[in-house]
């Protein structure tokens, strides 16, 4: 019984207590609400203000920016960051980043420093960012402060992102050190942009470079649809590790490119399917008399994929399926039979 | 007294039972929402657009199939549908299928996006009721139309399954919505997770009273009907005081039917959505968690606070309570069905603490808690000792229910500016207050209702009385 009572008066003061320090906190969240939506409207305003002085000084050539566009205080740098922001995703034009690029330097870089030294992450996290889009090239010492602290995995690749614009071999050589362990999605966020010439120094260092950054690197390189990539993805075609075979064979396969057609027959008679798969896909790029040796061996062929995509690919291909029709002929395998009929049937 | 001393000392017992299952609730909520808080305060001001912006390259995209279930839904289907076709997303296809609707659903649709007939083999991957037609968009290739014989929605959803073409693919209601970046946001664990994350869920959100045009909110308000002001609160507390930090050590069995993306092929393995159940959202993610213990992998199920998906409440007692009496029989179900997860330590964490937490929460606590109700109103006709029990429990129940609610609203409040009004926010702030009075046991009673018909094994479905979205006010 007391301890009953005693509950009831402890549980109490708890009860007054929380309540008390939920009003507080209502009070303050609706303060906050209220000072925000004066906030907005006062953005609106000044928006409104300086939007065509931007206009004129990103589009229509002029040469210096204004006096009035360079922002006074935090609320205006974040109108300014919506403005430049929205210039810079629908507008790809060399000179209005390059005016951006020589504003930012000059009017937001010390912000944007003092930014990185706050303890708030998702402070340092945005400032991160518009270096980045920005090119806010002056930060970068700052930015290289950031990597003697505890930094979030976050933070390391977006710094990785502004090395790869303003230093790249900073970059490569953290990407070879592997500060935080990236995903591959990561790496390949990394890679897409890389220019042309940081890519090939890329290249050059790939046997150094973690497994997943191997991987983004194959795909980016499948992706651009080059041919001055292909001879470098030919090369590693002997790599030991079959998930790199693989996709290199998919990137090869994508960029549209064959250079030693030679260099891929031994594919055939591998023992992955995966990796037979890719091949059939590939040799549909070549001239059919040269390849269809091959092909017959693949329409056997003991995996389903393979003698399905085999008979796809050949179908595919002018004279094909003269070619499919007189392998029917010959073939004893039921199996690449009953394929090649069913690819046949969809055809007609 | 021979009798009398037997009977007190069973309500003592049965004080102690609830006194006992509220403290062990109460701490375990103060420990989610403090999890809960430093989540959210990570991200607090956190500029999302980089993040999407890099998301939107195809390169790093994965493409997906959004399949729409739609049983009568001619209030609401065609703004879901034009929200589908303007979100922001490399790669999309949309894949309504009309369940054997008996209304103007699959007119209006085909008019409105004029579908034509097509010839289209399905590969049959889950065995589904026939389907009668098929229809393409003239206006967008990758808007599809299924017409198939009446199944239910899980029958339907897995027809969707089986013509979509991507490797993930996303489930929405009907009734739903969503901002243009939402499925950007619910892929970005998938992607950046390399695929070691197979299913994830959004935040759902109340839609009534807002202002919907073409598929888009134009402005958030706040509803004026009390009920459904109570589910804005009621569905905030479910998402901070569970969701997030279950999410966070993949306890998750439960993500929301309304708005979730799963990987296919996990989603196939497992024979796709259970048709004999109440909940096929709850019953797939318990099926998926099965899956991947007993093989022994490593994947992860998340929920996502930020992805937001609109969707539109029920606006009367009695739509609310065949709801809810819905929602509690298919959650004993599932429970029911994968029982011998319970306490199994070869299901790891799933197994030994979510598996016990909705037995004893989500399951057994209305029955718990409404016990706490009668017991207050009884033990204050007596007097005495149960006098001083029932001030005690009534005081864990303000603790348990006022409290929390209202700290979720403020914690809300305080992360994201959904209203734009203040007195919106004030209003959410008082009515969090009241829900312990009348609210709470009102919905217990309903979910005390839900898990007698699991006993009885009643099937039926509650069908929802849809407004649709229209200009403010006049859904009401």
């Amino acid at each position: 019984m007391g301890m009953i009572g005693l509950s009831i008066e402890i549980l109490s003061r708890i009860i007054i207590v929380n309540l008390l320090i939920l009003m507080c906190l209502a009070i303050y969240v609706i303060i906050l609400h209220k000072r925000k939506n004066i906030q907005i409207r006062r953005d609106e305003k000044y928006l409104k203000e300086i939007q065509h002085g931007w206009y004129h000084y990103l589009i229509n050539k002029g040469e210096r920016a204004d006096k009035r566009l360079v922002p006074e205080n935090e609320d205006e740098i974040r109108v300014i960051e919506k403005i430049l922001s929205s210039y810079l995703a629908n507008i790809s034009n060399p000179d209005i980043h390059k005016k951006i690029r020589s504003f930012s330097n000059q009017y937001l870089s010390h912000y944007y420093g003092d930014q990185l030294k706050r303890r708030k992450w998702s402070a340092r996290m945005n400032a991160l960012y518009r270096i980045s889009d920005f090119q806010i090239d002056i930060l970068l010492d700052d930015c290289k402060k950031q990597e003697l602290k505890k930094c979030s995995k976050e933070e390391w690749l977006q710094l990785l992102k502004i090395y790869s614009k303003f230093d790249i071999n900073s970059c490569i050589e953290k990407i070879i050190i592997e500060p935080v362990l990236f995903s591959e999605h990561e790496y390949r966020k990394l890679v897409l942009n890389f220019e042309q010439d940081h890519l090939e120094r890329l290249l050059q260092v790939f046997d150094e470079v973690p497994r997943p950054c191997q991987f983004s690197i194959i795909d980016t390189l499948g992706l651009k649809r080059e041919t001055d990539y292909v001879p470098f993805l030919e090369g590693l075609l002997h790599h030991e590790e079959a998930e790199i075979r693989i996709r290199l064979l998919k990137a090869i396969y994508e960029s549209g490119w064959i250079i030693n057609p030679e260099t891929y027959l031994h594919f055939v008679h591998s023992s992955l399917w995966e990796e037979r798969l890719m091949v059939t896909k590939l040799l549909g790029r070549l001239p059919l008399d040269e390849t269809f040796s091959c092909f017959k061996i693949l329409l056997e062929d003991e995996s389903w994929w393979v003698r399905n995509q085999a008979a796809k690919t050949v179908g595919s291909i002018k004279n094909g399926k003269e070619k499919l029709q007189a392998f029917i002929q010959t073939s004893r395998d039921k199996f690449a039979i009953e394929m090649v009929n069913e690819i046949l049937k969809k055809g007609s | 007294m021979s009798i009398d001393r037997p009977m007190e000392l069973l309500s003592l017992f049965f004080g102690n039972v609830i006194i006992i299952y509220m403290v062990v609730v109460i701490l375990s909520y103060t420990v989610m929402l403090t999890i809960a808080f430093l989540h959210i305060r990570k991200d607090y001001q956190l500029d999302k657009d980089g993040i999407d912006e890099g998301n939107l390259n195809a390169a790093l995209m994965k493409p997906v199939t959004i399949i729409v279930p739609a049983y009568n839904e001619e209030a609401g289907v065609l703004d879901t549908i034009h929200s589908l076709l303007s979100l922001r997303f490399p790669q999309t296809e949309i894949i309504i299928v009309n369940d054997g609707s008996t209304d103007d659903t699959q007119q209006k649709l085909i008019s409105e996006f004029h579908m034509n007939r097509v010839e289209k083999v399905v590969r049959k991957e889950i065995p589904t009721e026939p389907i009668r037609h098929i229809y393409q968009s003239n206006v967008n290739q990758n808007l599809w139309l299924i017409e198939k014989e009446n199944g239910g929605k899980a029958d339907a959803l897995n027809a969707g399954i089986n013509l979509a073409r991507y490797p993930y693919f996303c489930s929405i209601d009907g009734d739903s919505i969503l901002n243009e970046k939402s499925l950007l946001r619910v892929m970005n664990p998938i992607v950046s997770s390399n695929d070691e994350v197979i299913a994830v869920g959004g935040n759902v959100r109340i839609a009534n009273g807002h202002h919907v045009k073409l598929g888009s909110v134009f402005e958030a308000n706040l509803s004026k009907n009390h009920l459904v002001v109570m589910q804005v609160i009621e569905y905030l507390r479910a998402f901070m005081m569970g969701r997030i930090s279950l999410s966070k050590f993949n306890l998750v069995l439960i993500i929301s039917g309304a708005f979730s993306v799963f990987s296919k092929k996990w989603v196939v393995e497992v024979g796709g959505y259970s048709k004999h159940t109440m909940g096929e959202d709850m019953e797939l993610v318990v099926k998926l968690h099965r899956l991947l213990k007993e093989k022994k992998l490593k994947k992860q199920i998340q929920f996502v606070p930020d992805p937001v998906c609109w969707t539109e409440a029920p606006q009367s007692y009695a739509v609310l309570r065949r709801q809810r009496r819905r929602w509690h029989q298919g959650l004993v179900e599932s429970l029911w069905k994968h029982k011998k997860m319970t306490f199994n330590p070869k299901y790891g964490a799933i197994g030994m603490i979510s598996f016990p937490y909705f037995w004893l929460v989500e399951c057994l606590g209305p029955l718990i808690e409404l016990g706490g109700y009668v017991y207050i109103i009884i033990a204050f006709f007596f007097g005495g000792m149960y006098y001083e029990f029932a001030i005690l429990l009534t005081l864990l129940f303000i603790l348990y229910g006022a409290v929390f609610s209202t700290a979720s609203v403020l914690l809300d409040a305080w992360s994201k500016d959904i209203y734009p009004r203040t007195s919106d926010v004030v209003h959410l702030i008082f009515m969090s207050l009241t829900e312990v009075f009348w609210f709470r046991p009102l919905t217990l009673l309903w979910r005390l209702e839900g898990f007698f018909h699991f006993l009885l094994r009643r099937k039926e479905w509650g069908n929802m009385q849809r407004a649709g979205f229209t200009k403010k006010g006049s859904s009401l």
